[in-house]
């Protein structure tokens, strides 16, 4: 299900433009992002691919608005990531970016419909999705009230995914989601990512080295040194 | 009744004993009442009757070992008030130590620094009153206990509020070391293994 007006259609969710990121490796710089340009629109699902070092992480932290590039634009809706203030930054973050983490990385004190409840109170947001629907639609509903220990890889890592969209973000970042998982719960959990990214119109960028779930994703992108190039096997 | 009649009824003398002269030389206590407004002229009476007239405090302080020994007591208390302020400090560095990967998180998530401070203030505030609250429990208890025995004991209440509105306050000192690293927490570390 994609958008269909023409206004949304122009909506931007993500754009990198020429961006480059170094970083200081002992005495020799190295280019984390070397002239890195994508866009993402809204409800598009992409997946990067690449092996460890590649600038996967770095490409996150950068459109999550984490880490400055050393050149190059990142925009998120209408939010310039580059030239915003430290503090503009935590609110892009806090109403704009949805980020799911390699292992949910849940409050360990919390019960999951308090794990959803938390971005809304860091802050004020425009609109809030209710916490027990959007845990109905991830299919926790009856794991409420448990708290993450309870919880197995895969019920945390879509108690994550709930979490990331409550402030109905433009962008939604995804951070090695099936590392912890077995193959059978790596499924469902990105076809759950796909379902959401479709069904909100959120541009949704997904880091990942497991090749089986690419089958999940719009597009696929690969990482190489720095580079990003689009990949067509899938 | 003249100083010598006093001196020699407190040496335990009956009238007409012979009493050595030492006895002459030393008076303890005497405490004069003061009726009427008019301030006694202490000078004149120190003069007419050979006497030092000391307030209350310092008549204990020249009792022997008085002083040093308060000032022991008095030194082992704020003693125990910096150990105090110690302790809550390697607490709380502790907790934000732990409660690093949650932060950075949060601060992914986009928590502001004001957000997070205000949280681990909070935290801490609740923390110490509680903590004071026990601690001034269990105090009570055994002072009432000691009341019982017949050991001379008593708790002045300003002293113990004083004492325990201190402990907040340099709990919250302590506390601030391990509250402000929340402000160095880099939201990067949420990103990648959970470490």
């Amino acid at each position: 299900m994609t958008t269909t007006t023409t206004e949304t259609t122009e909506r931007v969710g993500l754009m990198m433009s020429g961006v480059t990121l170094l970083h200081a490796d002992g005495e020799n710089e190295v280019r984390a992002l070397d002239d890195v340009s994508l866009t993402v629109r809204p409800g598009e699902f992409v997946a990067v691919v690449g092996p460890s070092g590649s600038g996967k992480s770095s490409l996150l932290a950068v459109a999550g608005g984490l880490i400055k590039p050393d050149a190059g634009r990142v925009q998120v809706g209408d939010a310039d990531l580059v030239t915003a203030s430290k503090r503009d930054l935590a609110t892009i973050r806090r109403t704009q970016i949805g980020f799911v983490f390699q292992s949910a990385n849940l409050l360990p004190a919390l019960t999951a419909i308090d794990q959803l409840r938390l971005p809304l109170t860091l802050g004020r947001v425009a609109e809030p999705r209710d916490p027990m629907q959007m845990l109905e639609e991830v299919g926790m509903a009856d794991r409420a009230d448990r708290r993450p220990h309870q919880l197995s890889g895969g019920e945390r890592q879509r108690v994550g995914i709930a979490r990331a969209l409550m402030t109905r973000p433009r962008l939604l970042l995804v951070d090695e989601p099936t590392a912890a998982l077995d193959s059978k719960r790596s499924q469902e959990v990105v076809a759950l990512l796909a379902r959401e990214a479709h069904k909100h119109g959120v541009a949704t960028v997904m880091v990942t080295h497991d090749r089986d779930v690419l089958h999940h994703c719009d597009r696929v992108l690969q990482m190489t040194d720095g580079k990003l190039a689009p990949v067509d096997e899938v | 009744m003249d100083l010598s009649t006093w001196q020699e009824i407190r040496a335990g003398a009956r009238p007409g004993d012979e009493v050595p002269n030492h006895v002459y030389r030393w008076v303890t206590a005497i405490a004069v009442l003061n009726e009427g407004d008019a301030e006694p002229d202490v000078a004149a009476a120190d003069e007419m009757a050979g006497t030092t007239t000391m307030t209350l405090e310092e008549s204990f302080g020249a009792s022997p070992g008085y002083t040093a020994e308060v000032t022991t007591v008095q030194m082992i208390q704020w003693f125990l008030y910096a150990i105090s302020a110690l302790v809550v400090g390697a607490f709380f560095t502790v907790v934000a130590i732990q409660r690093r990967q949650e932060i950075a998180v949060m601060r992914a998530m986009g928590a502001s620094t004001g957000y997070l401070l205000r949280d681990s203030i909070t935290q801490s505030v609740i923390l110490l009153v509680v903590a004071t609250a026990v601690g001034l429990g269990i105090g009570l208890a055994l002072g009432a206990g000691l009341s019982a025995t017949e050991m001379p004991f008593a708790l002045d209440p300003s002293a113990v509020a004083a004492a325990s509105a201190f402990l907040v306050l340099l709990g919250l000192v302590g506390a601030a070391f391990g509250v402000l690293r929340v402000t160095r927490v880099d939201p990067l570390t949420a990103l990648g293994a959970s470490r």
